[in-house]
């Protein structure tokens, strides 16, 4: 056990590591660079070279990258090249507001989402089976600025109930602040509901079909019994799956949302700093993303694993 | 053996009838080609014509779906936008499945060093959010037509290499592989004759989940401002673009959004009957 | 003495419609001493503001705003930060409404020869730490900008001072390297913007302006507090927020929702609609800005002017002002002088689109039913891709073809303007039409899209800047004109009205050529309904 925990994190710092490298060649490789970018129309020959003499953008290439490795390892994140603001205060702060949209919509639609694959697979065949199944469906299926402009449009500009940009003051009082994020956490909850319930459905149905649910029926045990005790905690492997993947999806995947709602979050920060080329936060960020997937991946195998015993030891 | 797989895929109708829903998913599916094909025949106007000067006038008024943001005709630029978005989703998922399903097979039959390095490399492509990694690769490579299609390629490529690795790992399938290893097979021949028939019923599943992805992401890459450049008529653009009308109660950005939600909800009604019908984690897996 | 009376007369004095030497030569009359009449014409004393109470929030959303933005002037590079300027500090000068140069820090100036100036500053205009506004710093902040590690923008505009020394607390004494009339007008920029002796980080930015900054996040917010210190007339309302909300549809639904008072770049699309929307308004002024055609002449096939000249008949001028621009826009007449400039040449006869002429001329250069390609890009100016498509259609009945390309937004600087033959393009208002000719058309100017070369152009353009004879230097202006419309690389699309919109309850807010964000007046002119 403790074997597989070691060799999945080597295996995740290797990957994070291949990842770093890759966004940084990406970065270099586009067209003009940050003195371009900041200065815009408004070029001059001069202005852009002292800019990129004091960003320090005449070294070489891997020296600059071992530059930022070395300061990421040591705990110094440096310093953004447009704004020449320190990345940890910036980065802090917009993990701070992702992390609130993100952590809503996941208490939200985790919930509620198991609650209702589990709903359709103990009525299985019915109308509200049918039901969910076909709500489920038409949610996944629609972009999500689709849904976010429709919710905007009827719940904040013709009834006003709700804001339509998610921006909020510094350090905003509570209330304040959910109702800020009410629109972008209801179009997140549209999206990944309909995903982890879905299956949640399909695992739990799958279980179904084994010799042991055989058993419990004819040991006379109702449907719902059966399907929480015996089906679901089999089923739990792929459901944690895709809830980890959904989280990861929820920090990391939605530029869309933070779009439209003009949020500073991550994602955006992350778009904002590719449209400048201020590489040393398009790196930071970009491992930030990188290290949520692979932690969140790993602790869903593990839990997966943990989950059921005949997977602890692989084939 | 690949005889049995051929009943069994003749069988597969008759044991499994199409439920209304599934009936509805291939009306949609098959309306939306038909526009797709011959749409351009019978639209009133070409794509890029600007019919008046007045934008997002209202349906009925000027077009039958009223005009966009530039005073283009709405329907017309709905039925070539049907061509670009099915087309461009079709390339991306077509050559995503070569890609992933030769690899996967790969990875599975060879294993040892081949299938470690071809899984680390997959996770780390998957590592990343996907609409992001699409983000790097168009800023730095342009936004042509082929960079999207091939960059949509790639992202859904690594789910298909997950699925079609696990596919042909499972046991029964590696008992007909070492037996024709057995008989001196080569690779080519095991990855087609063995492996390939027995997993084509979830392939095409996955075929279709990959299908919407493909759409979806797409036209969220084109809301970016990443996808497909103006003035192309394609679905996502055209939401983008006339999102602003929306405001006042133009229909103009939501006729493409409801065109994608068919079409994408039309694929996954099949796709939704054909997983019901197929069992054991094969399914599971497939929908990640 | 008869308040109404001034107040008419202040009004007319802001709205340039009365000369300052007429103001106090009645104000005289009226029994007012100069001193008196001096102070009642600071900046904002206009009839206006009767319709607006004191008190109040005002909360405005912009279209710009990045992480690069700044407090400090020589990193100022977009409209944000130049609105954000006007709020907090004092310039040197600033723009009335007829784009021409009046006191603001400098109550006056004087030059016998336009090559030695002598600005005499105010004395009552104070910093918030408490020190007076003094000469020396009118000299520390400008030299920053020629500093050798300057990245600043205005820096090519500044070198011409060659010597800049305070002569006291109160006069700058200056020496151009060539005679330059319009060097009061020159410090209208906000890149010029007067700060602290001394300051050169700016964290903790010491201001003279109408407003306090209270706090700023680069790229999202600023906040500003009245400042109840001020020289001039003080601001109406009590707060200002200036947000930066990149997205148009984000921008327009939250003024829609009543979350903003006032937001700037309404896109034309939605223009008709918005006037007809209940509860908010549009305001439209007159601008030089412009969209426009470059054609690089030094490489082909733009480098023939039977060519150019082809190109320039091809272009549906009307069709862009009525389709694209709302009507909000005066045509051009493919010279970048915009007919709200004093010196704009309405000898010249308009040029009108005629697919014939275009024919005729293809056909001298040799490209009858030829192609082209055309870059175009959003980044460049709004409505770039309707341009585009017009331009394609009008090109059809001359027998051109033209390859559309629309350029990204990123990548439009680097890989098209300046680079490709044809391309659209724009310019954002500038104050004089020296500044505009010298940046744009100049054989040395730093950003000359045609890369067209005239050295008889360049001597006129040099001549008038120094010319103190209004009739003279504005033959000197017709006479560039005209070999720009003939001869030259641009052809205009339009010069775009800048369209902003506001609630109903807000007042105060006029039009101003120079744009919202560089509108001296606007901090102190907008405010709440009385």
């Amino acid at each position: 056990m403790l074997r597989l925990v070691v060799t999945r994190l080597l295996l995740g710092l290797l990957v994070m590591w291949v990842v770093s490298v890759l966004v940084f060649a990406a970065t270099e490789i586009l067209p003009g660079d940050v003195a371009q970018a900041v200065l815009g129309q408004g070029i001059t020959p001069e202005a852009a070279a002292n800019i990129r003499e004091r960003l320090g953008l005449n070294d070489p290439a891997y020296l600059r990258y071992f530059d930022w490795l070395g300061g990421l390892l040591s705990g110094d994140l440096g310093h953004s090249l447009a704004s020449n603001f320190a990345i940890a205060d910036e980065v802090a702060d917009r993990l701070g507001n992702t992390l609130w949209l993100a952590g809503l919509a996941a208490l939200i639609s985790v919930p509620l989402a198991v609650t209702l694959g589990l709903v359709a697979a103990v009525h299985a065949d019915t109308l509200l089976d049918r039901g969910i199944s076909i709500g489920t469906l038409c949610f996944i299926s629609v972009p999500e600025f689709f849904t976010a402009a429709v919710l905007v449009y009827f719940l904040a500009v013709k009834l006003q109930w709700l804001p339509p940009l998610a921006y909020v003051s510094q350090d905003p009082a509570l209330g304040e602040r959910l109702e800020a994020l009410a629109l972008p956490v209801a179009t997140l909850t549209f999206a990944v509901l309909a995903h982890m319930a879905r299956m949640t459905q399909t695992a739990v149905l799958n279980v179904m079909s084994s010799a042991y649910i055989e058993q419990a029926i004819l040991k006379g045990a109702s449907r719902i019994h059966i399907i929480l005790h015996h089906a679901l905690p089999n089923a739990l492997a792929p459901i944690i799956n895709v809830i980890a993947l959904n989280l990861a999806y929820l920090v990391s995947g939605v530029i869309v949302v933070e779009t439209i709602f003009n949020y500073p979050g991550l994602a955006d920060y992350l778009v904002q700093s590719v449209a400048y080329r201020d590489i040393p936060v398009v790196q930071t960020v970009g491992m930030i993303f990188c290290a949520t997937y692979v932690g969140l991946n790993m602790l869903a195998d593990i839990l997966a694993i943990l989950a059921n015993p005949r997977l602890r030891h692989p084939r | 053996m690949t005889d049995s797989a051929n009943a069994e895929k003749s069988g597969f109708l008759a044991r499994h009838p199409l439920t209304p829903t599934a009936i509805t998913g291939i009306a949609i599916i098959g309306f939306w080609v038909v526009v797709a094909l011959f749409g351009p025949l019978v639209a009133p106007y070409a794509d890029s014509d600007i019919i008046t000067d007045i934008s997002f006038a209202p349906a009925g008024e000027i077009g039958l779906l009223g005009t966009d943001y530039l005073g283009r005709d709405v329907l017309s630029r709905i039925i070539y936008g049907a061509r670009m978005t099915m087309g461009l989703a079709l390339a991306a998922t077509l050559l995503s499945f070569s890609t992933g399903i030769t690899l996967g097979f790969t990875a599975a039959v060879l294993g040892g060093w081949t299938d470690s390095v071809l899984s680390r490399i997959n996770d780390a492509i998957m590592a990343f959010p996907s609409i992001i990694l699409a983000l790097l690769v168009i800023a730095a490579l342009g936004t042509s037509i082929p960079i999207l299609v091939i960059t949509v390629a790639l992202i859904d490529a690594t789910r298909v290499f997950r699925l079609s690795r696990v596919l042909a790992l499972d046991v029964s399938v590696m008992d007909f592989v070492d037996a024709a290893r057995a008989r001196g097979e080569g690779l080519w021949w095991i990855t087609f004759r063995e492996i390939l028939p027995n997993t084509v019923a979830p392939l095409t599943a996955e075929f279709g989940i990959r299908f919407t992805f493909a759409i979806l992401f797409i036209a969220a890459l084109s809301f970016l401002g990443l996808g497909v450049q103006p003035p192309t008529a394609d679905w996502g653009s055209m939401v983008r673009e006339n999102l602003q009308g929306l405001l006042f109660g133009s229909t103009a950005a939501l006729l493409p959004a409801a065109s994608v939600a068919s079409l994408t909800v039309g694929i996954n009604l099949i796709v939704d009957w054909f997983l019901k019908r197929l069992s054991g984690p094969v399914a599971t897996e497939m929908m990640r | 003495m008869s308040n109404t009376k001034i107040e008419t007369m202040i009004a007319a004095v802001t709205r340039g419609e009365l000369s300052r030497r007429d103001f106090m030569a009645r104000a005289g009359q009226l029994g007012i001493g100069a001193g008196m009449a001096n102070g009642l014409l600071t900046l904002g004393a206009s009839s206006a503001r009767a319709a607006v109470k004191r008190g109040g929030r005002i909360r405005v959303a912009t279209q710009t705003g990045g992480t690069a933005d700044s407090l400090d002037p020589t990193k100022f590079l977009s409209t944000v930060d130049y609105l954000r300027a006007y709020l907090m500090y004092t310039p040197l000068t600033a723009l009335d409404r007829k784009s021409r140069a009046i006191p603001a820090l400098a109550e006056s100036w004087e030059s016998d020869d336009a090559v030695n100036w002598a600005f005499h500053l105010r004395k009552d205009v104070e910093w918030s730490d408490g020190a007076k506004t003094t000469a020396k710093d009118v000299v520390y902040s400008l030299q920053r900008h020629l500093a050798e590690k300057s990245e600043s923008p205005g820096k090519p505009m500044l070198e011409q001072v060659i010597e800049m020394k305070a002569d006291g607390d109160h006069v700058v004494r200056m020496k151009l390297a060539a005679a330059n009339a319009d060097l009061p007008t020159l410090f209208t920029t906000p890149q010029f913007m007067i700060t602290r002796d001394g300051q050169d980080d700016f964290t903790a930015p010491i201001s003279n302006g109408p407003f306090t900054l209270k706090s700023f996040k680069a790229g999202v917010q600023a906040v500003l507090d009245r400042n109840d210190n001020y020289w001039g007339t003080p601001a109406p309302a009590d707060r200002m927020e200036v947000t930066s909300v990149g997205d148009t549809t984000a921008r327009m639904n939250a003024l829609m929702a009543g979350k903003f008072d006032v937001v700037t770049g309404v896109d034309h699309k939605i223009l008709d609609l918005l006037k007809k929307a209940p509860g908010v308004d549009v305001v439209s002024s007159p601008s030089s800005q412009h969209a426009n055609f470059a054609m690089m002449v030094d490489r082909a096939p733009t480098d023939n002017n039977d060519l150019r000249l082809a190109l320039k008949y091809i272009s549906p001028r009307e069709k862009f002002v009525k389709n694209v621009f709302k009507g909000y826009a005066q045509v051009g007449n493919d010279h970048q002088v915009a007919p709200t400039d004093p010196f704009y040449c309405d000898e010249i006869p308009q040029r009108h689109y005629d697919p014939d002429k275009a024919k005729f001329h293809l056909k001298k250069a040799g490209m009858a039913g030829g192609s082209i390609d055309l870059y175009s890009s959003f980044q460049a100016t709004s409505g770039a891709d309707a341009i585009a498509l017009l331009y394609k259609e009008a090109a059809r009945p001359a027998g051109l073809e033209v390859n559309v390309t629309m350029v990204p937004p990123d990548s439009y600087w680097t890989t098209a303007w300046m680079q490709k033959a044809f391309v659209v393009s724009g310019w954002n208002a500038r104050p004089t039409a020296d500044l505009m000719l010298s940046i744009a058309n100049k054989s040395d100017g730093s950003w000359n899209e045609s890369q067209w070369k005239n050295k008889h152009f360049d001597d006129l353009l040099v001549a008038a800047r120094g010319e103190i004879d209004f009739a003279k230097r504005k033959a000197m202006y017709c006479e560039m004109q005209k070999m720009l419309q003939e001869d030259g690389g641009t052809s205009v699309i339009a010069f775009y009205d800048e369209i902003n919109a506001k609630r109903s309850n807000v007042a105060g807010m006029e039009p101003h050529p120079a744009g919202l964000a560089r509108n001296a007046f606007f901090g102190v002119e907008v405010g709440l309904k009385a």
